[in-house]
């Protein structure tokens, strides 16, 4: 075996690394799942629910300005 | 490195951007061995290239939403977050000595096959006493067929540059080889 054959066979030893089965794995299982709040479903669960919440503050409003001056008689 | 289509990458990370996580694990079986590869080729042998690579995978995650495919290639992007972390690891720790070379048996001819194992750790030696620079564009190129304007990319350097440094760094490993032919009687 010649010296650029050495080398090569060095080079290809230092390419070949074992990668463990699990890795990808363990990544997945260290990812931060709960932080997925900037996606389109919790988005529009997000939005209904101020939507929901409003409009039933603008319905107490409503009925609270109703009944105060029909009370006043005005 | 094998070339990925760009356009798919995109498509993947788009796709982990709007909360389909289990996307990124496709990045991750993609890159897995370019990312390992190099890191266990810049680290020191008693660090762990794949604890690293984890660290990589996380930070790249993580800084998903500021990556821009109009400024670079995704592999681009995740082989200079490898970089900066390696390089980081490496400034945490001391230097590797030249100390760690391999001396040359005087009991074996150049071309043997235990003296190959020997010439090999010599080589191991070499690479890591080389430079940051140089090795990087070493392990880019030489052992994971990169580009040098992919490597320029991530050093941020001309093209030139690092074609000199790959001409260093493999006159360096060259002279460690005929040394040590020299050496064994």
């Amino acid at each position: 075996m010649n010296e650029d054959q050495i080398f090569e066979q060095w080079k290809q030893k230092r390419r070949d690394v074992r990668i463990e089965d699990s890795f990808a794995d363990r990544i997945m299982a260290r990812i931060d799942r709960p932080s997925n709040f900037h996606s389109p479903r919790w988005l529009a669960a997000a939005m209904t629910l101020v939507a929901i919440g409003s409009a039933i503050i603008h319905l107490a409003i409503v009925l609270f300005f109703t009944f105060t001056v029909s009370n006043q008689g005005i | 490195m094998q070339q990925k289509d760009p356009n798919d990458d995109a498509a993947i990370i788009h796709q982990v951007l709007v909360g389909y996580l289990q996307s990124f694990a496709i990045l991750v079986d993609r890159y897995q061995h370019p990312i390992q590869c190099m890191a266990a080729n810049l680290l020191r042998p008693g660090d762990s290239a794949e604890d690293l690579a984890q660290e990589v995978f996380l930070a790249a995650y993580r800084n998903l939403h500021t990556f821009d495919s109009n400024r670079a290639a995704f592999s681009t992007w995740l082989l200079t977050i490898c970089k900066n972390k390696c390089l980081a690891e490496l400034r945490r720790k001391p230097s590797a000595s030249l100390e760690q070379i391999a001396e040359p048996s005087n009991t074996l001819r150049p071309w043997d096959p235990l003296c190959q194992e020997e010439l090999m750790a010599r080589l191991d030696g070499a690479l890591a006493a080389l430079p940051f620079d140089q090795r990087l564009a070493f392990v880019l190129a030489e052992l994971m067929d990169i580009s040098c304007e992919q490597i320029a990319e991530i050093e941020q350097t001309p093209a030139s540059t690092i074609r000199s440094r790959l001409t260093r760094a493999r006159q360096a490993l060259r002279l460690a080889l005929k040394e040590f032919a020299g050496d064994t009687p």
